[in-house]
């Protein structure tokens, strides 16, 4: 027996009877719960990677991965490019493909990796679709490559974060224009 | 001997006097200490968005087009060599600030991505950088001498684009995304002047990206609002939101609905042929017309893409929704935003603020919907939204939705809610995954309970297959979450509660289709509530 109340001007006492052999679990994919997931995000073209989960590579080793993605949409065209910014390089001859959405999902992005150094690093995949369905025909998404430890990033172009007064600051440097009053 | 000592004390005498060590190289003689102004002009850099050659419905930003615009209400330091604050001001509208100065100090202007007003009306708005322990963005001038007569310095937040790529740094990107919000926040404030807004955290930064990961790392998915904070993404060349501002103002919409009015939305994805749960159809339509209502300006565009240069628009209030209905986020925005730009209403948001914000509204029993919405504006105008509903095959009436007949293709999705009181008698309500799960239409199913007597009661659920089901409930009173179950893997439920005379709401469901990564589950459910 669990016993829960909760404080809202009732009493709430709990009594779970289980009927079928039963094991309790946490149910991850309840998108308040996650940590990170989206509450209400952007209206956008709805494709979306089949699995969230970062792609392990081994550096400075050429690996095939396939990216798999789902369309809601039954008629129109699909147009994927696919990049990654240095060091992660796209190897082989394509990195551009085309899908007729009336076959359905979801859809194989067959890709060759290679990572000459460890980081982590993003495969970035623009779709394109020309459908009846949406107005909104672009999106962008982005697959984790988790290429081991040490985890790059990427140089800032803005200078470096300062304290000030306790608390932190991003600055961002102005154009200043100093003139006399007048 | 004595020349050199004297020449030493003269030295050390100008030194003293002439704090900024004739910086300013003017070499001019100390003169007696007072007071100058200081003041200037703050302004960022405006990227117009635009049409692309040969589209008809795309969006780009225009960088031909960029033109400068004053940074409004934000907070300006003036601080000294050591970075210690010395006197602050506000920007007015026209981005000005003034302060008053000794000569002779070296000291800083800084300005920052944050807007605060404390009293009422009050507002904490801050712009931040999920990617650097969530630092405050600041736009720093140089530190410079005050010299020894007024004068003004103007700083600049630049977009940081140049020869076709950001090349410098972005320093506009944060105020961008300040002043869209200032612009909304003062629409509010029109019409209800002592408002008070709770605090706000925008994160923004270089390195938000469409992956979903960690968002200190930038991989926050998409632009979102969740729970108080908005995040929105930057990723250059890949989707940048600073500048579309009908994205901007579309969280900010779902952050003045779960802040100031009332949500029920479990959120998720959506689109516009989505069949919704009617919570997420009706904050998504809100939050497209709220966007396209605080920006007066129907036609809501998002650029991504290289150079910024793709993206796509739809004209809210004309759309031709795939699948018009009560479960769909066009037609929400559709009716939402008629009725504000119609004539009984004449493009003024205060009624639908001042109807929203309303005790009436927010302590409704039935849950946020097209249908509590529009009982909620009959209340004040009778009758206001009917032709609007009837365009958008909304039928049903009053916040229980009563009388609708649009199912969706799916008769089990009616009616919206079924009518329950706790004598044990029976409901029957369907959990599908036909139009997908989480927050789809046929999902979750509801049961509109009327108790009368305080008791103790018991939830009982039974699934038609008791071989195959995993089903679970959530009990809202008014809004807010009073029970719901935590075990999954049932096909029967039963669970005592103490209920005092009341209308609830019982959300039944089958767990497998609120995964949703899962295959989904058809799932009919006897729903019992009796002491």
């Amino acid at each position: 027996m669990k016993i829960l109340c909760r404080i809202l001007g009732v009493a709430v006492c709990f009594l779970s009877v289980s009927t079928s052999s039963a094991s309790a679990h946490q149910n991850a994919s309840l998108y308040p719960l996650r940590t990170h997931g989206p509450a209400a995000g952007k209206p956008s073209a709805q494709v979306e990677l089949v699995d969230l989960k970062p792609v392990q590579l081994r550096p400075r080793e050429a690996q095939s991965v396939t990216v798999m993605l789902n369309a809601a949409y039954s008629q129109g065209q699909m147009r994927v490019q696919v990049s990654a910014a240095e060091p992660l390089e796209v190897l082989g001859e394509q990195s551009t493909f085309h899908f007729d959405l009336a076959q359905g999902g979801p859809y194989s992005l067959p890709l060759e990796l290679y990572l000459p150094v460890p980081g982590r690093h993003y495969v970035n995949i623009a779709v394109e679709l020309d459908s009846p369905d949406t107005p909104i025909n672009f999106r962008a998404l982005s697959v984790i490559v988790d290429g081991g430890e040490d985890s790059l990033t990427a140089p800032l172009l803005e200078p470096p974060t300062a304290a000030s007064g306790g608390r932190k600051i991003h600055s961002l440097p102005a154009r200043e224009r100093v003139t006399p009053a007048k | 001997m004595k020349r050199w000592g004297l020449r030493a004390l003269f030295s050390v005498y100008t030194l003293v006097l002439v704090a900024c060590g004739g910086s300013d190289g003017n070499g001019d003689a100390p003169s007696a200490v007072a007071d100058l102004t200081l003041s200037g002009r703050v302004t960022y850099d405006f990227i117009p968005l635009t049409l692309p050659e040969g589209s008809e419905y795309g969006a780009a930003l225009d960088y031909s087009a960029l033109e400068p615009r004053p940074v409004r209400g934000a907070p300006v330091l003036l601080l000294d060599d050591q970075g210690k604050e010395l006197a602050n001001t506000v920007t007015d509208h026209q981005g000005e600030y003034s302060f008053v100065v000794p000569t002779q100090k070296k000291v800083q202007v800084r300005v920052l991505a944050a807007a605060r007003q404390e009293g009422a009306p009050a507002w904490n708005l801050e712009i931040r950088d999920n990617t650097q322990d969530n630092a405050l963005y600041a736009l720093d001038g140089a530190l410079r001498c005050t010299g020894e007569q007024d004068s003004r310095r103007d700083l600049h937040a630049a977009s940081g684009w140049t020869h076709n790529a950001y090349t410098e740094p972005r320093a506009a990107a944060p105020f961008a995304v300040l002043d869209t919000l200032y612009e909304g926040q003062h629409r509010i404030l029109k019409y209800s002047p002592e408002q008070i807004f709770p605090p706000l955290t925008v994160y923004w930064s270089v390195d938000n990206r469409p992956a979903q990961g960690d968002v200190a790392l930038g991989e926050i998915g998409t632009s979102y609002y969740l729970d108080g904070d908005i995040y929105l993404l930057g990723a250059a060349d890949l989707d940048t939101d600073e500048f579309d501002r009908h994205v901007v103002m579309h969280e900010w919409g779902h952050y003045l609905e779960h802040r100031l009015y009332r949500s029920d939305t479990p959120g998720g994805p959506h689109s516009r042929q989505s069949f919704l749960d009617m919570r997420v159809a009706f904050s998504e339509g809100f939050a497209n017309a709220f966007a396209a209502m605080m920006l007066d300006d129907p036609l809501f565009r998002d650029t991504l893409g290289p150079v910024q240069g793709k993206g796509g628009s739809f004209v809210v209030g004309e759309e031709g929704a795939p699948s018009q209905g009560w479960y769909s986020q066009v037609s929400v925005g559709n009716i939402v935003y008629r009725y504000y730009a119609s004539e009984d209403n004449q493009r003024e948001y205060g009624f639908l603020h001042q109807a929203l914000s309303d005790q009436r509204y927010q302590e409704a029993p039935s849950l946020t919907s097209i249908y509590l919405f529009a009982d909620q504006v009959h209340q004040y105008r009778p009758g206001a939204l009917d032709e609007m509903l009837i365009q958008e095959q909304v039928v049903g009436r009053g916040q229980w939705g009563a009388g609708e007949s649009n199912h969706g293709g799916n008769d089990a999705a009616l009616p919206v809610y079924r009518g329950l009181i706790p004598t044990g008698e029976h409901q029957y309500a369907c959990s599908g995954a036909q139009h997908g799960q989480y927050n789809k239409l046929l999902n979750r199913q509801y049961v509109a309970l009327d108790v009368n007597v305080e008791g103790e009661y018991v939830i009982d659920l039974e699934a038609d297959n008791t071989s195959d089901a995993d089903l679970g409930y959530t009990l809202f009173q008014r809004g807010a979450i009073l029970a719901r179950s935590e075990q999954q893997g049932l096909s029967r439920v039963q669970h005592a509660v103490k209920l005092s005379p009341d209308e609830y709401v019982l959300e039944v469901y089958d767990w497998r289709n609120l995964d949703a990564n899962g295959p989904g589950a058809d799932v009919c459910i006897t729903v019992r509530v009796h002491p």
